[in-house]
């Protein structure tokens, strides 16, 4: 069955179709024509074919057993040492049905694991090499511990170059039956910063709107996948009506699901494209890091972000 | 030994210091529903049974004791508000303690007394402390709303000169005096202070304390916020029969109806920010020492903020924090729901899948079959 879901219906199905990394494909398929892959470690931004690859892997090496032989779990969801000792061993533990084949997992977002998880993992990549291999991807090696760096063959993956992504935009375009100027592309490349599954997305929620996208079509679409308010309540608090700011505030951070650091985030941008003298950008920048910073040893959101909100209120002298 | 407390138990209306309106009395005897407020101490629940015995009525009490959610309620109150007694005894339903009918574990109690109130056959008397508690407001609508009274310090010595007659104890009205003066109006409190000074046989008040009163929150408020005074807004939670956590809301909430000066704003918040910091270093290391640092940036911290008293009392206000995030949830249900099984297809973890999902929104209906949607999620992806 197709997929209606674009990031799925051009999603590349064997290693020709993968664009963009060549000499990673190249070394990735020797390795799965001998049918001897190693652990490896997939590395690079978001968007641009890691998870892709795995399934590709998992594909050519199992073809219809895949099923049996291949598990593929997102670290985000499952995060904690248990998934690693329960889910990951129990399946790492078992010979492959296939004759002669090795088992792959496939454990996708590895940065979130926890650094207890990935300490737990490194043994078990070892002892259970015979029956199975690991296939890690992360946005940050920096987040993977040394011991499980050392133990896999590492792939650094470069985001796609703009002919690349030119491409895709015209193959979609074509079939999808879809006018889409030279310009309009451009635009779409610049706003999906290098992410195909940004890009597809983008193109896909346009192409509900109007077969034929425009400019002004992709920003409508893009400016209005972002979270609302958050701008508006920094304007009131400036204005100096702090009570109506940090409902506003607050609203904006619970109805689009945000997490605090999430809004620090946007205001931290923000900071800069006010009008403001430059010493008191700096002040509000160093205000957004601590309260950052506070979010992150496990403070309580509305009330951090109620104090960086009051500081706004400050401008108004 | 016998507290005293429940020795002298007034056993009629008479025997109790405040002068009872007939307003009660009428009530119970036409069965509308009274809301008995008052500071602890001062006799509601004991004048409540005096009336029952003297009008020969059977009791269902409901206290703090009892889990009082919303089936819980039902389950108790309704069947007996709708029926007579047994042995043909009128009755009286007793929720005492209602302040202490929690949000957390007592969901929808309130409510469900609202409704118990609206339909009961038998009379019906809700007691608390504070009336004006705003969740008490639809109650307060549909009952007859009674005051009682502090006892006077008069008549409170009365009482206590009563039970050293009978208990044979030596007293001297100085003494007498001082143990009523210092319970403030808390028969009660009044009574246990006289059982322990008293305890030789003789009436003996040295050392006696000043008892420690719980301030309710709107008045800890008002002094965090009015008085210039650190020493003195420092300790004024330590009172509080409050979580602290609960301050925390509410001071959160009423900073910025206090404080107009947007530096007093800016410097009460990063007070509070402050406390919050140390709020959590106490979670993570369970030491418990910080919450000295806690509680001081809190109290003298916010108070410290203001660069004058603001003049005019505002009616400060319960948090509507935990509301608003409760609604927050029950609206991203669905999107949350549709997120993950969306992840499953798209094979991205769930958490990233739903940052993205407003960018994926309008495209997904096309997809619904294979992501097998219900009829609600599709509804709301046609919003």
């Amino acid at each position: 069955m197709i997929s209606n879901l674009w990031i799925e219906k051009y999603r590349p199905k064997t290693f020709q179709e993968v664009k963009g990394q060549e000499e990673i494909v190249k070394r990735v398929k020797a390795f799965v024509e001998s049918g001897n892959i190693p652990h490896m470690l997939f590395m690079g931004k978001p968007g641009i074919g890691k998870t892709t690859l795995a399934g590709i892997v998992a594909h050519e090496l199992f073809g219809e057993d895949k099923a049996h032989n291949f598990l593929e779990l997102n670290s985000s969801d499952e995060r904690g040492i248990d998934v690693v000792r329960m889910k990951v061993k129990d399946f790492a533990r078992t010979k492959a049905l296939t004759e002669g084949a090795t088992k792959v997992i496939f454990l996708d977002e590895c940065d979130a694991l926890t650094r207890e998880a990935q300490q737990a993992l490194r043994r078990t990549m070892e002892t259970y090499a015979s029956s199975c291999r690991f296939i890690l991807s992360c946005n940050f090696s920096s987040k993977i511990i040394d011991p499980i760096k050392s133990r896999c063959a590492i792939f650094k993956f470069k985001p796609l170059n703009k002919e690349n992504l030119k491409e895709l935009v015209k193959e979609i375009a074509i079939n999808e039956g879809l006018t889409i100027s030279e310009e309009t592309a451009d635009l779409l490349i610049n706003e999906a910063d290098g992410d195909v599954r940004q890009l597809e997305n983008i193109l896909q929620s346009c192409a509900v709107l109007s077969k034929d996208v425009t400019p002004n079509l992709i920003k409508e679409i893009v400016s209005s996948a972002e979270p609302k308010g958050l701008k508006e309540a920094l304007e009131i608090a400036m204005s100096g009506d702090f009570n109506t700011a940090r409902l506003k505030l607050i609203d904006a951070m619970l109805n689009n699901g945000l997490s605090g650091v999430d809004v620090i985030k946007h205001i931290q941008k923000e900071v800069w494209s006010l009008n403001i003298k430059d010493e008191s950008k700096l002040k509000l920048i160093e205000k957004c890091g601590e309260v950052e910073f506070r979010l992150v040893e496990g403070a309580d959101e509305i009330i951090q972000l109620e104090s960086l909100l009051a500081s706004f209120c400050l401008l108004k002298q | 030994m016998m507290l005293w407390t429940d020795k002298y138990k007034p056993k009629t209306v008479g025997e109790i210091p405040q002068v009872v309106g007939t307003n009660l009395v009428e009530a119970v005897k036409k069965k509308k529903p009274v809301l008995l407020f008052g500071p602890s101490g001062c006799g509601k629940t004991s004048l409540i049974y005096a009336l029952a015995e003297e009008l020969d009525l059977e009791v269902l009490e409901v206290n703090a004791s009892d889990f009082r959610d919303k089936g819980s309620i039902e389950s108790i109150i309704g069947p007996s508000s709708q029926q007579m007694s047994l042995f043909g005894r009128q009755k009286i339903i007793l929720i005492d303690e209602l302040d202490g009918v929690s949000g957390q574990e007592d969901r929808g109690g309130i409510g469900a007394l609202v409704k118990a109130v609206e339909e009961t056959k038998v009379a019906m008397v809700l007691i608390a402390n504070d009336s004006f508690d705003g969740r008490f407001n639809d109650l307060r609508k549909k009952c007859l709303v009674l005051e009682c009274e502090r006892v006077s310090i008069k008549a409170l010595a009365k009482v206590l000169e009563n039970i050293c007659i009978q208990e044979k104890i030596q007293y001297d009205q100085n003494g007498l005096f001082q143990v009523a003066a210092k319970a403030n109006g808390d028969i009660r409190a009044a009574i246990n202070d006289l059982q322990v000074y008293s305890a030789s046989g003789k009436l003996d008040v040295m050392g006696l304390e000043t008892r420690d009163h719980e301030e309710n929150i709107y008045n800890a408020l008002k002094i965090i916020f009015k008085v210039d005074d650190a020493s003195i807004s420092s300790r004024v939670l330590d009172n509080v029969d409050l979580d602290l956590d609960e301050c925390f809301l509410f001071l959160e909430e009423n900073i910025c109806h206090e404080y107009k000066n947007p530096i007093d704003l800016e410097k009460a918040y990063t007070s509070l920010a402050k406390a919050d910091v140390f709020k959590g270093r106490i979670r993570k290391q369970q030491y418990w020492r910080f919450l000295v640092y806690q509680s001081s940036l809190m109290t003298a911290g916010v108070s410290c903020a203001k660069s004058q008293v603001y003049p005019g009392f505002i009616s400060y206000k319960r948090s509507m924090k935990p509301l608003r995030i409760w609604q927050a949830n029950m609206r991203l249900q669905k999107p949350k729901a549709i997120s993950e099984k969306l992840a499953m297809i798209i094979h991205r973890s769930k958490k990233k899948t739903f940052k993205g999902f407003s960018l994926m929104k309008p495209s997904l209906i096309g997809a619904s079959e294979e992501l097998e949607l219900s009829i609600e999620e599709i509804e709301y992806l046609k919003k």
